[in-house]
């Protein structure tokens, strides 16, 4: 059995002459909490819509546990295994929420009808209701009962919390760790909010236009990535050449800030032995690093 | 479950077709006695048939591919079906069975229609030939069917109906000045060509219509297949 839920190696895909992915690489071991991130366009979407057999990569190959996903009998077959929360929240307009939950549930032979009914109480779903009279948060709520229900062994969530009030994402960001700890569902998601990306994931790629531009365990990212802030008494010297390792430097005033990446006491050192400083190490939050890098990219 | 969604996705349409040929039939109702001959009796039959045949397709091409296409608006639920854990194949073939048993009931229910309205249609033509009528019509309207779902596998939905419409009328208005013998001018099956005209199965006719069916079909599907969404 094949230890990573996801493989993608290489993926390209250009839109009429626009490269949506360069290249892309993307390892997510089973049962992680995957946070997967970007700038709107820098292809969370398309990297998604191509693990779920929506879109063909033009290069590279993906494999979800072992098998390529796409329009073929072992890709339907996998689907069982996949829940999946689209970006977009639209479902058949002509069915309530207890008939498009009947509709699904033959398809899925690991339905679970616990969790079934215990999302259509935590959602507060009305059972009767038809698709359109739902509000969209209602909708994504619904989108999440299916996926979650399912039984599945991965969940592929497109911004899931989308739509939801603070307090039912909170609930919602609960829930799927709940799930990643009892079952050990894989939970792969994109997300803008990186505040819950930071609560929930225990692993994170991002990426921008097109190719990852960090990746790995998050706890890991945040003990490697240091801010290093220097503040020179007599100003800023315009001749400092900073160890190597100050992946992100920025001038504010008499105070330079450093992220640094790497050789972090290297770098103190050195700010340490110029005249006039002081120096102070602060961890990063995802937020910084993010902002971060795509200043840096 | 796909064929319960089918007729989820059917029934309005069914249900505005049903009324449509209450419509039609009602237009068509002749009290007159019987007349010699067989024309009257053509134009009759076929012409509201024909007119049930075409705007069904006309109105049935919106939803012919079930959110298989990739319309604006229908989107969101085409990702949640192409989630589901089957085929594009299998939902194809779902959809295309269903909207041809559509077609067939709405073909049965305006013939009964017409029966019942026209005095004439009970009093002259033979039973065998008005069968041999009826399965001509199903292999004529199979054809605007498969028409309507090639166009909705590529086409957006505003330009669906329209492409199909026109291709159908166009079809029939070349063919009727064409100098082909009646039999190949498979379209006319419905007039001219006619079991209750000619007294005899077109075959050839029903065979040509068959084949463009199939390769509609086919070829839907197969745009189908290589969509990316």
């Amino acid at each position: 059995m094949t230890e990573c839920a996801i493989e993608a190696v290489g993926l390209r895909k250009s839109f009429k002459g626009h490269e949506a992915l360069c290249g892309l690489n993307l390892t997510v071991p089973r049962g992680s909490v995957f946070g997967f991130l970007g700038r709107n366009g820098a292809g969370k979407t398309t990297t998604i819509k191509i693990l779920m057999g929506l879109a063909k990569a033009d290069e590279g190959a993906s494999r979800i546990f072992g098998v390529v996903p796409g329009d073929h009998d072992s890709g339907a077959l996998l689907r069982r295994r996949i829940g999946f929360v689209p970006e977009d929240r639209e479902l058949y307009p002509y069915m309530t929420v207890e008939e498009i939950i009947r509709f699904s549930r033959p398809f899925f032979p690991q339905w679970r009808d616990d969790l079934e009914r215990r999302y259509l109480n935590a959602f507060d779903l009305p059972p009767k209701k038809k698709i359109p009279d739902l509000s969209k948060g209602m909708r994504s709520k619904l989108m999440l009962l299916l996926a979650i229900a399912r039984g599945s062994e991965l969940l592929i969530l497109d911004e899931p919390t989308d739509g939801l009030d603070p307090v039912m994402a909170e609930e919602l960001l609960r829930e799927l760790i709940v799930l990643s700890s009892s079952d050990g569902t894989t939970i792969f998601f994109s997300s803008h909010q990186l505040a819950e990306v930071e609560q929930i994931a225990d692993r994170i790629t991002i990426i921008n236009q097109g190719r990852s531009i960090i990746s790995g365990e998050l706890e890991d990212l945040k003990r490697q990535y240091q801010r290093i802030k220097v503040v020179f008494t007599d100003g800023i010297p315009a001749d400092i050449r900073w160890a190597q390792g100050a992946d992100r430097i920025r001038n504010e005033g008499r105070m330079v800030s450093i992220l640094s990446g790497r050789n972090s006491e290297e770098i103190m050192a050195q700010a340490r032995a110029l005249p006039g400083t002081s120096v102070d190490m602060y961890p990063v939050t995802l937020r910084e690093l993010f902002l971060e890098l795509m200043r840096a990219d | 479950m796909l064929w319960k969604k089918g007729w989820y996705e059917t029934r309005t349409r069914l249900l505005f077709a049903l009324a449509l040929v209450v419509v039609i039939a009602v237009l068509a109702m002749d009290p007159a006695p019987p007349a010699a001959g067989s024309g009257p009796l053509v134009a009759a039959t076929t012409i509201p048939a024909m007119l049930a045949a075409i705007l069904l397709a006309g109105a049935g091409v919106k939803t012919q591919l079930g959110g298989l296409q990739r319309s604006k608006g229908l989107h969101g639920s085409m990702y949640y079906t192409l989630s589901l854990p089957v085929t594009r194949t299998r939902l194809f073939n779902v959809r295309v069975s269903l909207g041809l048993a559509e077609t067939a009931v709405i073909q049965v229910l305006t013939w009964s229609a017409i029966w019942l309205v026209q005095p004439a249609i009970r009093a002259h033509p033979a039973p065998s030939d008005l069968l041999k009528h009826g399965v001509a019509e199903f292999f004529c309207v199979t054809a605007v069917y498969s028409l309507g779902v090639f166009f909705s596998s590529f086409l957006d939905e505003v330009y669906q109906h329209w492409a199909t419409i026109f291709i159908v009328v166009g079809t029939i208005v070349i063919l009727s000045r064409v100098p082909l013998p009646a039999s190949l001018q498979a379209f006319l099956v419905l007039s001219l060509a006619s079991p209750l005209n000619t007294h005899t199965m077109p075959w050839i006719a029903m065979a040509v219509l068959l084949g463009m069916s199939e390769t509609l079909l086919l070829i839907a599907l197969k745009i189908v297949r290589s969509l990316e969404y």
